[in-house]
């Protein structure tokens, strides 16, 4: 049958109105006395069961307290855009998911919290201490926090051993099997990157070479011998892995270790576990050491997303109310095993033994909140931090300096980058 | 020099054929992608444009079953449709008057409305955010379809004025003199006369609304209510782990419509592109 134009304007034309009536109805208004919904904005979590444990927990407290739970998920990258346009309109979601340093950036919208954080650590006991980095901000707790999202190395047991080699305890070590392991055609991979793994990655990198970005009074203190010899690490490095790692998103890695190929990356227990559900043929060597540690020492950096509850949402009681049922034992019970070890619990009480810890490699993640630190570190929590963070300066410096700019140039790029978003020199 | 009508052909299908591989390169990609098992997906020894281990429907199941895929395309269409007519209505109203008729600054106007055009979305959306919330349209698709106009109308303007300018004055003049009144000559002469760029500035018009993205994340939140481009993103891409043949096969299928409506028009819409290129 020929299709005319004529005639698939008519048959569009009429389906679409049929579809269009009855997709759009004029919005109105709640009316008096009907039932409350609770709104929640969080971060789409690669754990899909993630999210369905906030959801159950949601519709469970709904359904005790005559309302109705919404909750909201959304790619991490897109919650800026999200949260700035509900500020700017004063209208929208009751609790929004705030990670790391964001409460900086966003406290003049927020409601304090010091009711509600005061009375879970007076039932279960004070949070990690970067756990109150993330939600602790200017005296007060504009934040619960609710989970953290740990880096672990995750390497190949069968690729390593047929090198001779043991998974790396120093960046030393993995810089020795690097060399190895590219020559076996199974390289080592980092992001050198704009993504948030980059950061991850790159940040405790300086750390651990005893350089830092800026000092307790957030003056710079980036242009060092530490921060030099981190460089050259990374060069050094860099010439180990496939260049396509300057190139990578926050799925590269994953990419790089699930297609075979890779035999090391740092990461979140997310390829790990995605090998183990998938049933991967590589699966069962596919496992998780700790990230390696440098001349002064090993450094662990975390993800901590917190919940703030909008100054201008409707339902400001109830959300509280919501947060408090957040934590009590069976909630958490619920968001750990759902999380399965992606999700890892802020408070030590829950930490002690949680569902994930049966499994031998997942268990390196228990306690790891006790020496996790945010960006900042080891200046206190700040929006310079997290502007620095979601610019990538630190992976922009390590990709520039792979690419033959020298220590002087990559370090003075960033400086520059650093002094633009308010660092003082 | 006298040459085949064989050899002609074989020279415009060559001269042609670089073109259509570069065109269709991304719809092969989606397709290829969408069709592979995931181990397959991850595999960078296999070759990307063959499917070796056997063809699989699991992501478009997934897409289909486990997503709200069918409700965002549906949302998409009407969003895209309903946002498309408003905005060439109104711009058809605005770019005759500032074709046709004589008055004070049309020329200033015409400039204007360009430059409305080029101001980015991404300035937009935070005072827009706020309107849609003042008139209790968050988180609706009378947003979007409230919103949208703000950039398709100065956009479907400007081509439309460029257009009118094209059709000779005497034509609609001839119409006047036969007793018409200008309405009725911008319907029964003019319009006729301007269709092709009146399906042009519409497709373009559908395609600007259809694959909009700031707007759509910032002013909605439920799942159901999303539109294409958000839910493919937002809801396939879940930390570092993204559905690769999910999102490839949404976004196959997502861009099929507009393939289907440029394919139709394909004639009109050169008409309408070329319209003025060779005027004197």
């Amino acid at each position: 049958m020929k299709i005319t134009r004529r005639g698939f304007l008519k048959a569009a034309g009429g389906t679409g109105l049929a579809v269009a009536t009855g997709t759009l109805r004029w919005p109105h208004r709640v009316a008096a006395g009907s039932s409350t919904t609770l709104r929640l904005l969080g971060h789409s979590a690669f754990n899909e069961d993630s999210d369905k444990a906030i959801a159950k927990i949601g519709n469970d407290f709904a359904a005790q307290h005559n309302s109705t739970f919404a909750g909201d998920f959304i790619d991490q990258p897109e919650v800026a855009a999200k949260l700035t346009a509900e500020e700017q309109a004063k209208s929208g979601h009751d609790i929004v998911d705030l990670q790391d340093n964001l409460p900086t950036i966003h406290k003049d919208y927020l409601v304090p919290l010091d009711d509600v954080v005061g009375d879970i650590a007076k039932q279960f006991g004070n949070f990690y201490q970067v756990a109150k980095d993330s939600g602790y901000v200017d005296g007060h707790w504009l934040t619960l926090p609710w989970i953290g999202n740990g880096t672990l190395g995750v390497y190949r047991a069968d690729y390593f051993a047929q090198v001779g080699e043991r998974p790396p305890a120093t960046w030393d070590d993995l810089l020795r099997a690097a060399g190895k392991l590219k020559k076996a055609g199974h390289p080592v991979g980092l992001p050198i990157s704009q993504c948030e793994d980059a950061n991850s990655i790159f940040y405790p990198l300086l750390w651990s070479f005893g350089a830092s970005v800026a000092d307790a009074k957030n003056k710079l203190t980036l242009d060092s011998p530490q921060t030099r010899a981190a460089l050259g690490y990374g060069r050094k490095l860099f010439a180990q892995m496939d260049a396509t790692v300057l190139s990578w998103d926050d799925s590269g890695n994953n990419k790089h270790m699930l297609s075979g190929r890779g035999s090391y990356t740092i990461n979140a227990p997310s390829i790990y576990l995605r090998a183990q559900r998938e049933k991967m043929p590589f699966a069962p060597s596919v496992r998780h050491t700790l990230a390696p540690s440098g001349p002064k020492g090993r450094f662990f950096y975390a993800d901590i997303h917190g919940w703030g509850v909008f100054k201008f949402g409707q339902n400001i009681d109830l959300a509280k109310q919501f947060l408090r049922s957040m934590f009590t034992e069976a909630s958490q019970k619920t968001a750990l095993t759902l999380g399965s070890g992606y999700d890892m619990p802020v408070l030590p009480h829950f930490d002690q033994n949680p569902p994930y810890a049966k499994d031998s490699n997942l268990r390196l993640l228990v306690g790891f909140m006790r020496s996790a630190h945010l960006v900042a570190y080891p200046a206190p929590p700040s929006a310079l931090a997290e502007k620095a963070y979601q610019t990538y300066v630190i992976p922009n410096m390590f990709a520039k300096a792979v690419q033959g700019a020298s220590d002087g140039d990559a370090i003075a790029s960033a400086t520059t980058a650093l002094v633009d978003i308010g660092y003082t020199r | 020099m006298v040459r085949s009508p064989r050899r002609r052909a074989a020279i415009a299908y060559l001269t042609a054929a670089p073109f259509v591989l570069f065109a269709l390169f991304p719809l092969v990609w989606m397709l290829m992608a969408s069709l592979k098992q995931d181990v397959e997906l991850y595999d960078l020894a296999q070759n990307p444009f063959l499917v070796r281990a056997g063809i699989t429907w699991e992501h478009y199941n997934f897409l289909f079953t486990h997503t709200a895929f069918p409700l965002w395309l549906r949302n998409s269409m009407v969003v895209a449709s309903v946002t498309t007519v408003l905005s060439v209505l109104l711009a058809l109203l605005a770019a005759y008057a500032l074709a046709r008729l004589r008055f004070a600054l049309a020329e200033a106007a015409t400039t204007f409305v360009f430059i409305v055009y080029l101001v980015p979305t991404t300035l937009l959306f935070l005072p827009l955010a706020r309107l849609m919330a003042l008139f209790h349209l968050s988180n609706t698709l009378w947003s979007l379809i409230a919103t949208y106009p703000a950039f398709m109308v100065p956009f479907a303007t400007w081509m439309l004025t460029a257009y009118f300018t094209t059709i000779p004055r005497d034509v609609e003049e001839s119409a006047l003199v036969d007793g018409c009144t200008r309405t009725g000559a911008l319907w029964h002469v003019v319009l006729p006369l301007a269709r092709p760029g009146i399906i042009t500035a519409a497709l373009f018009g559908f395609t600007l609304a259809y694959s909009e993205f700031i707007y759509a994340l910032t002013f909605i939140s439920t799942t159901s209510l999303k539109t294409v481009t958000t839910g493919v993103v937002v809801d396939l891409i879940r930390g570092d782990f993204f559905y690769w043949g999910s999102l490839m096969g949404g976004a196959l299928v997502a861009s099929l419509p507009v393939v289907l409506l440029f394919s139709l028009f394909l004639d009109h819409y050169v008409a309408g592109l070329t319209a003025g290129a060779v005027r004197g």
